[in-house]
């Protein structure tokens, strides 16, 4: 009972349909997109963003909650902590789609183009931060600091597999404070860049914790789906109970409420005071052609998972929890198309289009997680909290 | 005078050093004799009691959701009815009802009236205060742990509860009459 | 963390050698015994504060709001100051019983009690300042919708009565919590009375609970569900407090960070007074085997985090006034930073980003002097933190021509000296009465006599 079920770890390997499948969905990815760059590229390059940012904030959230897990020194996540450490394997692919990314920036924001930002007498002054080279230094810190600090929390704990050696998990609870110090900074720009500087009047101070709230979201989503494919498989069925289950669902649900804080917060406070130098930003989304996406999103990111969700059954049920957490990914998606897509079109455009470049990215993700979790061990054996953790009760 | 005789419940009090002891005493009391009329005493919650006593999970939340959301509807609806139908007054060219500036309200009457509705419930539910009952011993807010069973349980046999309860690791049985 | 072999030894909670019944006897002594000197003396002074603060206020009734420094354009001054730093003050307490709970940090338990008892002498103390503050308090009921022959109602679309619905149902939420934690201690305080008089209180206030184990089923539940609905309560609080300045259009006042800018600076000034309080409790009531250093340590953890949180907000104000490229934002923020109140925002930054970073070093974590005199720092500038968002937002408005400074009188400074004196007079009074520690949480998480568990036969 003391022991921990080591003798039944089984690496992770997805079946040869699967990685067909997943082949299948990058190729249409790839097409959509391509072919939508011939018919309409802002559409072509604002669907990259949306998936762009929408998968990077779920690759991040892995090292964020790797790191939260360390300095808090928990226990209960440890089983579930390995998972959430595979998402550091897209960041690569991530850093290979930013690259790509770099070709749409004049497509997607109007601060890359010298004239504007000459003629406009805001954006004028707006020149020291916004423009091409200060963006992709900002934005390659982002990486340097997943890679170097990033990348060393997730080796030592695949070290710690082999080494059992405890001082590993004291090592990167000390590397987790300056990860998340650093984290929180530039995050907060790469949300100012990607996503408010599409509209590069609008300013909001909330808006990085808007977009980590979505980070959150979306990344605990992603985690409860791994983590229960992994015990449906098999792998994890042993060291992951409902007790784990009830409390990644507890944690959806406290940032499924977070996320409503904030979003209310940032909306109420804008039409409140009804600045002309704000407002625009959400006249434009909560009225007229785009007033039934903001409904959707209020709903369906908020109103109806909150009941879908808020049950204790709810969150101990495998399959009901799966459920949500694809609800909370599509909703996720939903918000950053809210973002993005109204700062280049009159009306919601939606077709297969967003589906086939969405479904490319996921198979990506996918792949790049799946492969990793093919080489390394689904959970982090030797962790000297695992005892405790599984035997996490309520 | 029925209602007080009833209350004046006679037993065998035992009464343990440790919680784990009063755990296992209770699964043998009531799961092992099939002894319904049982109670346990601990000066703190004893994790594995409600199980070994078969108690349910709590119904408290049930209560809780319900008169939250009424909170929340009767808060909404207040403040519609002031300020758009009985008196409504234009204020910074805000509509009527103005939802966004109503949710905070809104929320602080859900809270207000779900936690009065969960307190209340909560001591209805344990039909507190009463103080006709009486403390059984001193040392059960303090540092030990006592089952109380009932002498008019069908299956109430003094001598085997004796035996099964001396099987465990009991400091002392008081006789309460 | 301390390693052995390949497991991480982790520091009792509570003082291994500790009995169940040594915690009764220790939490309960101060109830039992008079008051000793120590007490004596905090308690006039406390008193004699608010019989100072009591004294001004008065005499500002009957002359008016005009004895106080406010004037065109700082109409909102140190008492406004005062009420968000007192409603911040309240935070933490309920962010440890409530918060913590459900994050299940075992820690809490030695300290939530005294707070929660905090948490709701820091709102009633903070409740006295919008009162004063409209100089005829007498006319407070006018906050409330109430029917009356005017036909006339408040109007909800103001955060002031939000301020007021926010406000009244904190108070009387975290009363609840504190009271529904309180019935089983206060069942024991009763069961140890020898004096009547104390036994007859005593076991009215327990309402006759008796510890049964049905009853415990549902106590826990209720204790869950007060601790999840206080949560977003705590977090809505300060928003709507924030809310007073975000919803205006001023510059330097409207900006969207302020709710959970507002939260995060709550909590850490919250701490840094339950910092304050725990240190000199624990030395005058004898509690270091329950309030140990690791209590203290971890306290000081969660100032680091929230003392950074704010930080970020102080930084991100900056970086979108700038960014904004709103002149009116830019003025008021280089005005800010300096203007003729720079030294208000210095001491802000000071005491709450720098000071705070000592706690990277363990050993100055686990420093009672060090972080005795961090917590008293910390409160100072975060007063100053609500003192520079008010002052300097007003004090130069649009209009040059009305520009002016603000210099707050004795009577400002009088009524807050009183505030504290007010709220401790009330602490000192819950010391003596109700056990400061919440002891059948304690015996929960003790390994005293638990051996068997988790290995229960049958």
């Amino acid at each position: 009972m003391t022991d921990t079920p080591l003798h039944n770890l089984t690496r992770f390997e997805g079946s040869r349909l699967f990685k067909k499948f997943l082949t299948v969905l990058l190729v249409i990815g790839i097409g959509f997109f391509a072919w939508e760059m011939t018919q309409n590229a802002h559409r072509a390059w604002a669907n990259f963003l949306i998936n762009y940012f929408y998968w990077l904030s779920i690759a991040l959230f892995g090292l964020f909650f790797a790191a939260l897990q360390h300095i808090t020194g928990s226990h209960w996540s440890v089983t579930v902590r390995r998972v959430a450490e595979s998402f550091i394997a897209y960041l690569p692919v991530s850093l290979g789609l930013f690259v790509v990314l770099l070709f749409g920036l004049p497509h997607l924001y109007e601060w890359t183009h010298p004239h504007v930002m000459e003629t406009d007498p805001i954006l004028k002054l707006k020149t020291g931060y916004l423009n091409t080279p200060f963006f992709i230094i900002r934005h390659a810190g982002l990486y340097i600091l997943c890679f170097v600090l990033g990348g060393k929390l997730v080796q030592n704990s695949l070290r710690q597999d082999k080494e059992n050696n405890a001082h590993l998990t004291v090592a990167n609870s000390r590397l987790s404070a300056p990860f998340l110090l650093l984290f929180a900074i530039l995050y907060t720009l790469a949300a100012v860049d990607l996503m408010m500087s599409l509209a590069p009047h609008w300013f909001s101070t909330i808006f990085g914790v808007y977009c980590w709230a979505g980070l959150m979201y979306s990344g605990l989503a992603m985690l409860a789906l791994w983590v229960i494919v992994l015990r449906k498989k098999g792998i994890l069925s042993d060291w992951v109970s409902e007790n784990h289950l009830h409390d990644i669902g507890k944690l959806m649900f406290a940032f499924l409420v977070f996320w409503g804080y904030i979003a209310f917060s940032q909306y109420m406070l804008i039409w409140y005071a009804n600045l002309p130098e704000e407002t625009p930003y959400l006249i434009l989304r909560t009225q007229g052609p785009y007033q039934p996406i903001s409904l959707a999103l209020m709903l369906g990111k908020f109103v109806i998972p909150f009941f879908l969700l808020v049950s204790r059954p709810a969150k101990r049920n495998q399959g009901w929890l799966a459920f949500c957490a694809l609800w909370f990914l599509i909703a996720q998606w939903l918000d950053v198309y809210w973002m993005v897509i109204p700062a280049f079109f009159e009306k919601p455009v939606f077709g297969m289009v967003e589906i086939g470049i969405f479904l490319g990215f996921g198979a990506l993700f996918l792949w790049s997680v799946g492969t990793f979790l093919r080489r390394v061990n689904a959970v982090a054996i030797h962790d000297p909290r695992i005892k405790s953790a599984l035997h996490h009760h309520q | 005078m029925s209602k007080k005789s009833k209350q004046k419940a006679t037993g065998l009090l035992a009464i343990f050093e440790n919680p784990g002891d009063l755990v296992n005493a209770a699964k043998k009391i009531s799961g092992r004799m099939a002894i319904n009329k049982v109670e346990a005493y601990s000066p703190f919650p004893v994790h594995g009691l409600d199980h070994a006593l078969g108690l349910k999970r709590s119904w408290i939340p049930w209560v809780t959701l319900v008169l939250g959301l009424a909170g929340w509807c009767l808060g909404f609806i207040l403040q519609a009815w002031t300020s758009a139908v009985d008196w409504p007054l234009n204020v910074g060219g805000k509509p009527f009802v103005s939802w966004p500036a109503f949710i905070p309200v809104t929320f602080e009457c859900m809270v207000l009236i779900g936690g009065i509705a969960t307190t209340i419930t909560l001591f209805a539910a344990c039909s507190l205060p009463r103080f006709d009952k009486p403390v059984l011993d001193h040392s059960l807010t303090n540092d030990r742990f006592a089952l109380f069973v009932d002498r008019t349980d069908v299956n109430f046999d003094e001598k085997r509860v004796e035996e099964v309860l001396k099987e465990t690791h009991v400091s002392e049985i008081k006789n309460i009459l | 963390m301390e390693i052995r072999g390949n497991k991480i030894i982790t520091e009792p909670l509570v003082n291994p050698e500790q009995t169940y019944a040594d915690v009764n006897a220790d939490v309960c002594k101060p109830l039992e015994s008079f008051p000793t000197k120590k007490w004596w003396v905090c308690f006039l002074i406390a008193s004699g504060s608010l019989l100072i603060g009591s004294a001004l206020a008065t005499d500002m009734f009957r002359r008016g709001l005009g004895v106080l420094g406010l004037n065109q354009p700082v109409g909102w001054g140190v008492f406004i100051t005062n009420f968000v730093f007192w409603i911040g003050i309240g935070h933490a307490g309920t962010l440890i019983s409530a918060i913590l709970f459900l994050f299940r940090q075992k820690w809490r338990t030695a300290i939530n009690r005294s707070a929660e008892a905090m948490t709701i002498f820091a709102v009633m103390t903070a409740g006295l300042f919008p009162v004063i503050h409209t100089g005829r308090p007498w006319y407070a009921f006018w906050l409330f919708p109430y029917p009356n022959q005017r036909e006339l109602w408040v109007n909800f679309r103001s955060p002031l009565v939000w301020d007021v619905f926010a406000v009244s149902t904190y108070f009387t939420i975290s009363l609840l919590f504190w009271y529904v934690g309180l019935v089983p201690d206060i069942a024991s305080v009763r069961d140890r009375c020898k004096n009547q008089i104390r036994k007859f209180i005593y076991t009215v206030l327990s309402l006759g609970w008796r510890g049964e184990a049905r009853h415990w089923n549902h106590y826990e539940m209720a204790y869950l569900l007060l601790a999840a609905l206080s949560t977003p309560l705590v977090l809505s609080v300060h928003s709507i407090v924030s809310f007073d300045f975000a919803v205006s259009i001023l510059p330097g006042w409207h900006t969207t960070i302020f709710p959970p800018y507002f939260v995060a600076g709550a909590i850490f000034s919250g701490f840094a007074m339950v910092v304050t309080l725990l240190v000199i409790a624990r030395e005058v009531f004898n509690l270091k085997n329950y309030i140990t250093l690791y209590h203290m340590e971890n306290m000081n953890k969660i100032m680091l985090l929230t003392g950074m949180l704010v930080g970020y907000a102080y930084l991100m104000e900056l970086f979108i006034a700038w960014y904004s490229g709103n002149p009116y934002e830019r003025f008021i923020f280089a005005n800010r930073v300096g203007g003729p109140f720079a030294w208000s925002y210095w001491i802000m930054m000071t005491c709450n980003v720098i000071v705070p970073q000592i706690f990277w070093v363990k050993k100055w974590r686990r420093s009672i002097p060090i972080m005795f005199v961090a917590s008293l720092l910390i409160n100072i500038g975060m007063w100053f933190e609500r003192f520079t968002i008010i002052v300097t937002s007003l004090h130069r408005d649009f209009l040059p021509s009305s520009w002016d400074y603000y210099i707050p009188t004795r009577y400002d400074w009088g009524i807050t000296l009183g505030s504290f004196g007010f709220f401790f007079t009330f602490f000192l009074i819950f010391c003596r009465i109700l056990p400061t520690i919440a002891m059948f949480e304690v015996k929960a998480i003790m390994k005293f006599g638990k051996k068997e568990y988790g290995e229960l036969g049958d």
